[in-house]
Parts: C-alpha cells; sequence; structure tokens
C-alpha cells in the first residue's frame, strides 16, 4: 500500500534534517535518550486536521510537526542554538517539502529547562505543513 | 551508659561500604555513593542522580560546582543538602 501524503512529508522533513551536523535525527523516538546521546532532534507529528475546500474532491491539511532539539549543557538553550537555527534552515529551504506540500510555516518554539546530572534543554520547534489530498484517498493529492 | 555521636560513631554507619571521597587536597573522607537513574524532560531524557552520603562536617565546604573524587573518579557538587539530625549530608553529583 503506498504512503499517505503525510507520511511522504513527514519521512521528506527527517530527510532534509538529517543533512544537520553533529546531532542525531531520530523519527518519533520515544525512548528517553541518556547524556551520551544528545545532542539529538526528533521529529514527530502532533496533529492533522483536515477543512474542505472549493473543490468537492479535495481535503487541504493542516499537519502540527514538532521538531525537538535536546541537548545536555550547562547552558541548554545557549548550546541549542547551532542546531535549532540548523532546523529553520534545513526546512525553509523546502517549503514545498518536496512538492508533496502547498506550503510549510514555523510556528512556536518552547523551552524547557530541567536539572539534570548535566542539564537538559529540550527546545521544541512546530511547523505547520499545509498540503492537499484526495477526499477519499489519503495518498493521491 | 550514654552513647556519644562522634566521628568515630559516625564512620560505622559508612565504613562497610563507603568509597574514599576527597575535595581538593583536603583531607579524604568516607561516603556511600548510589546512582539511581531518573527520566526527565517529560520522558526526553535520563539523568544519574550520583548520590553521595557523607559526614557533614567532611562537606562544609561543598557548594554548587566545587569539585570532589569519590574512589578516584571526578565529580562536580550540584547540591549539599543536610539531613535528619544535621550529622550526614547528601551531596547530589554531576560526573565530569
Amino acid at each position: 500500500m503506498a504512503d499517505t501524503r503525510r507520511e511522504l512529508i513527514l519521512a521528506r522533513m527527517k530527510t532534509n534534517l538529517d543533512a544537520i551536523t553533529n546531532a542525531t535525527v531520530y523519527r518519533s523516538r520515544v525512548e528517553p535518550l541518556a547524556r551520551g546521546e544528545a545532542p539529538a532532534i526528533i521529529i514527530e507529528p502532533i496533529d492533522d486536521n483536515p477543512t474542505d475546500t472549493n473543490f468537492f474532491d479535495k481535503l487541504d491539511w493542516s499537519m502540527r510537526v514538532r521538531i525537538s532539539t535536546i541537548v545536555r549543557a550547562a547552558i541548554p538553550d545557549d548550546d541549542s542554538d547551532t542546531y535549532t537555527q540548523q532546523v529553520h534552515l534545513r526546512l525553509m529551504a523546502d517549503q514545498t517539502v518536496n512538492s508533496y506540500a502547498l506550503d510549510l510555516t514555523p510556528d512556536r518554539t518552547d523551552f524547557s529547562l530541567v536539572e539534570a546530572d548535566v542539564p537538559l534543554g529540550i527546545i521544541s520547534q512546530d511547523f505547520i505543513v499545509r498540503y492537499r489530498t484526495s477526499r477519499s484517498d489519503l495518498t493521491a493529492a | 551508659m550514654a552513647l556519644t555521636e562522634d566521628a568515630d560513631t559516625l564512620n560505622v554507619y559508612l565504613k562497610d561500604f563507603a568509597k574514599s571521597c576527597q575535595i581538593g587536597g583536603g583531607t579524604a573522607f568516607l561516603g556511600t555513593l548510589s546512582t539511581p537513574a531518573e527520566i526527565i524532560g517529560g520522558g526526553l531524557g535520563i539523568s544519574i542522580e550520583y548520590l553521595l552520603k557523607v559526614k557533614t562536617s567532611d562537606v562544609t565546604s561543598a557548594v554548587r560546582g566545587t569539585s570532589i573524587t569519590v574512589d578516584s573518579v571526578n565529580y562536580t557538587v550540584r547540591e549539599n543538602k543536610v539531613e535528619d539530625d544535621g550529622a550526614f549530608s547528601t551531596l547530589l553529583l554531576s560526573k565530569v
């Protein structure tokens, strides 16, 4: 069975992020990361909502994708800066996500700093991906 | 006979499982190290909580950032917490 447009978009975004240097990129990793596994970048879908279009046989989708950068450093938000700017750069360089999407827009960024044996920083960058599918088939545009 | 709580008495609690500890070039003292792992950051990270139980009188100078060796391994102090009646303290450490 062919992949949905959603899956194609997520896979392509992961491929784009793989170009980031000195950090490991994971797709939807759910296991906690040990100190030695940072820096790491996790891409995961958050939600995906359809709306009707003017074309009776199409749906426009708005998918929120979260990119979480995980670092371990004395000043985690400072240490993460090099990775978050690369995330933005790599994704915005392909705003149609290999022509699977209508567009891709940065949304909110959240910072979570946590006490640990070496302080943990989780910086989440949300992106909104708008794309179109057939009303009856999620694999077709 | 009254029980006198001095350094010798308190060391009884530490002597069996303790390791040799030292702050800078100071006198070596005993401490028991435990290393439980905690899941932190909403399940995204693991922290090893290096907990060193020591006599309070041995670590009065230990504050955040103080270097300490435990069994010849280097750590820095995150927190220095006095326990119960104050005879013992627990140092929360970070491995260097």
